[in-house]
């Protein structure tokens, strides 16, 4: 309908037509093609943000506009004729949908490949058609979206130092997963890292992998530093070289007017080519790694003990990389010195296995010295299949145990979608994702109450 | 004190309005609300306790009966369906096939922080089994979590007799029989000879053909499985029964979930057990809230951490639910039990306080 209305006011010269391109393949992109309102009892616009009663405009998937008032008004602009867009009266709170920002999610192909390849891309794996969709990767989407998830990320890898590129995805009509987001680079280090009983990564050995693309970035300055060298050198072998010429020349006629056992057997010397310096190699690995440094890539790194993290924080310093942590068991130890720095932390709702006995911490008590400090903090599902199911209520947990609801929903909303880089995620705003949930009761993590996860149409 | 300290001092209790009394024995309770039996909350409502029993639940106080208003939702204690907390590490004989006469209810551990650590998650009852390593295992016990006096209670040493057919059980190396249908000779032997106790049968099974081998052996007595293993393959066998089932792991939550889901829609009853399950504290209600999340029926996520477990151990008319006549195992929460953002604020068990939780730690 809204292409339709477009297309006409278009025609009418109101809608410029790369306005009107733009929504067509933003719709041909992830199938949500309809154009429709929600009245509900309330939203959580954001965190901290309520309104009531509520009702949101939807078209192609996007939200237009959200408001305490029926905003509807009858498409078809100065033709007229047209009529309202459909309101749907439910009972409850809709929010936005929730971001996970660390799953173990993935394409079937892509995590049984186990060449390890710090290069490979799960987007190059993703399905574009349901033709040939992957049905396990397609069950995790329904999965995900029944939990109220409405964009996640897809790791690169789950083993050993370097898991190569994931990506957030969106889900689309279709249920398939749709690269979006900024582009990342993940690592692992320490026991995130074991890669079967005889290799443990170690943070050292990250700082290799920075070292060494800084390192041969460096060997470009010394390349062209030879290279002009080399042209200067041309130059003069050049001159030579006619020199050569003009010499050989003379040096052949004098020889000719000469008697034959007085010619000079030496005549002048072929002056030598310089060599062209060799071009440092190039390697897509490590291309990744410059962009890492350059700060187009997003660092995520799964650490948890206080000495790898530590070390990370040297390292981000550094190389002045833009990084985020995942899991950062200790990561509490270090909240002001990460808060400094900008690192986010990604925590993982599920029981933490690398601290027990007296060293255990609860979820709660490292969320709030995280939170205390100023930490950017992501709550996700983490390393465990389908926790997503239990991701509300593991955080509901924390607003029992004193967190900030209001915290903690940005966790799982606001926080991630920023991470991340979907900018269309998050809140409940105009031109954001209607990939929304729908709570009875006083909350999403009120398990007592209805919920359900709003696809668009 | 029935009443006792417990909603006068730490629940932050806004008024007792106690006038000359004629029933000195008894108390009355006003909640915010309280979770009825089906789950819902219902407001307004006032629990009326004597001798470590609810008496009534009323709209109205009776007349002369102190009654003290308290902030938060009541709520039945929890109850876990099976369990090894509060028991020593390993509640089995190895050394034979058969245990029929092993008690759980010697291998308590009443020192332990178990106890402690259940009551401050609203668990007030456990059933202590003994571990399933045995084709008779032994006798199950249940415990009341605490007491006036501090310590666990015995409600009953002997419960049910304990039967087992899952792997570990029926493929032993040293002594057991190593097929479904050698460990059933044994049990139909034992149980025609009368080596069985003469309990109700509870047996641990992992697929349906275990469940319907060992469902003839129970004849008369009272009989209820703990399903173990991949759940996909009970719903059939299973429909229309009371089953335990252990409480929600880390692995396989997707499939957990459609299984669940089978299960509750062949209108199989869930009580949930950490016996087998996961061992975290707070399981039991993490488990009844992922239940009521992937069924869509809070009712029956509740009641499978209350009044099935109280039905499969008999115990239906005394416990699990607020109701005239039961015991005053009551749990008091910030909000619905089953709303993850809601604490345990004080549990009385037997009506006498049992725990009041800490202060919650200022939000920042």
């Amino acid at each position: 309908m809204i292409a339709r209305s477009l297309l006409i006011a278009a025609a009418c010269g109101f809608v410029p037509l790369s306005g009107l391109q733009a929504q067509e393949d933003s719709a041909a992109e992830t199938g949500y093609t309809r154009t429709y309102a929600i009245r509900a009892d309330a939203a959580w616009l954001a965190p901290g943000r309520v309104i009531s009663p509520a009702y949101v405009q939807i078209s192609d998937g996007r939200i237009d506009w959200v408001s305490t008032q029926d905003a509807r008004r009858e498409s078809g602009g100065l033709i007229g004729g047209g009529s309202k867009p459909r309101l749907l009266e439910v009972k409850g709170t809709l929010s936005a949908g929730i971001v996970d920002a660390w799953t173990t999610m993935g394409p079937t192909a892509f995590l049984r490949d186990r060449r390890n390849d710090p290069a490979r891309s799960v987007v190059d794996d993703l399905p574009v058609q349901v033709a040939n969709a992957d049905s396990s990767l397609v069950r995790q989407v329904l999965g995900a979206r029944e939990a109220g998830v409405a964009a996640a990320y897809l790791s690169g890898g789950r083993d050993g130092l370097r898991r190569g590129v994931g990506s957030a995805v969106e889900f689309s009509a279709l249920d398939l997963p749709l690269a979006t987001g900024r582009a990342t680079l993940e690592f692992g280090v320490g026991r995130a890292a074991a890669d079967g009983p005889s290799a443990s990564y170690q943070a050292e050995e990250l700082e290799g992998v920075f070292r060494e693309a800084q390192s041969w970035r460096d060997s470009w300055d010394d390349y062209d530093e030879k290279l002009e060298k080399y042209q200067e050198d041309l130059e003069k072998f050049d001159e030579k070289f006619a020199k050569y010429l003009e010499e050989k020349e003379k040096h052949e006629a004098e020889s000719a007017a000469q008697d034959e056992d007085k010619k000079k057997d030496d005549g002048p010397k072929m002056p030598k080519r310089p060599k062209r310096p060799k071009k440092p190699e190039s390697k897509a690995s490590r291309d990744l790694v410059l962009e890492a440094l350059d700060g187009s890539r997003l660092v995520r790194v799964e650490a948890n003990s206080l000495s790898d993290l530590q070390r990370l924080l040297a390292l981000q310093k550094e190389f002045d990389l833009d990084m985020v942590i995942l899991g950062g068991y200790d990561a509490d130890r270090i909240a002001e010195k990460l808060a400094k720095a900008g690192i986010a932390v990604i925590l993982p709702v599920m029981p933490d296995h690398h601290a027990t006995g007296a060293d255990h911490r609860s979820l709660a008590s490292r969320y709030r010295r995280l939170h205390e400090a100023g930490v950017q903090i992501a709550l996700a599902s983490g390393g465990a299949e389908g926790a997503e199911l239990l991701l509300l209520a593991r955080a509901g947990e924390l607003v029992a145990e004193g967190v900030d609801q209001d915290a903690v929903w940005a966790s799982l909303t606001t926080i991630p979608a920023e991470l991340l880089g979907l900018s269309d995620y998050g809140r409940l705003t105009s031109g954001k994702s209607a990939t929304m949930v729908l709570f009875g009761g006083s909350s999403p993590f009120d398990a007592s109450a209805s919920f359900k996860a709003h696809k668009p149409r | 004190m029935l009443f006792s300290s417990l909603l006068l001092s730490a629940l932050a209790a806004q008024g007792t309005t106690g006038t000359a009394s004629p029933a000195l024995s008894q108390t009355a309770i006003q909640p915010d609300a309280i979770v009825a039996a089906d789950g819902s909350l219902q407001e307004g409502k006032i629990v009326i306790l004597e001798d470590g029993k609810i008496r009534s639940v009323t709209d109205q106080a009776p007349s002369g009966v102190p009654l003290t208003k308290v902030s938060g939702v009541l709520a039945a204690g929890m109850i876990d369906a099976a369990t090894g907390r509060g028991a020593d590490l390993f509640l089995t004989e190895q050394s034979q096939t058969l245990t029929p006469d092993l008690r759980a209810a010697d291998g308590l551990n009443l020192d332990s922080e178990a106890w402690e650590a259940m009551l401050s998650r609203g668990i007030t009852s456990v059933h202590i089994v003994p571990d399933p390593t045995n084709p008779l295992a032994g006798q199950g016990v249940l415990v009341s979590c605490g007491s006036g006096t501090g310590v666990p209670q015995v409600l009953r040493a002997s419960t049910v007799q304990v039967a087992s057919l899952i792997q570990t059980a029926v493929n032993d190396d040293r002594v057991g029989p190593s097929s479904l249908s050698g460990a059933m000779e044994l049990l139909r032997k034992a149980f025609a000879e009368g080596g069985a106790a003469e309990l109700p049968l509870w047996c641990f099974v992992e697929n349906a053909e275990g469940l319907r081998a060992v469902s003839s052996l129970a004849g008369e007595r009272p009989f209820h499985a703990v399903l173990w293993g991949e759940l996909g393959g009970y719903a059939g066998a299973a429909a229309g029964q009371l089953a335990i089932l252990p409480t929600l792991g880390e692995g396989e939550l997707p499939r957990r979930a459609a299984t669940w889901r089978a299960m509750h829609k062949a209108g199989v009853r869930f009580a949930f057990s950490t016996r087998g399950g996961n061992a975290e504290w707070n399981s039991l209600r993490t488990s009844a809230m992922a239940f009521s999340r992937f069924s869509g029926d809070a009712q029956a996520a509740w009641q499978a951490v209350t009044t099935n477990p109280a039905e499969a151990l008999g115990m239906k008319p005394s416990m699990g639910a607020i109701a005239a006549g039961q015991r005053a195992d009551l749990v008091l929460w910030s909000g619905h039990p089953l709303d993850a953002t809601a604490r345990v604020e004080a549990v009385m068990i037997a009506g006498e306080s049992v725990y009041h939780a800490p202060p919650v730690p200022k939000k920042p």
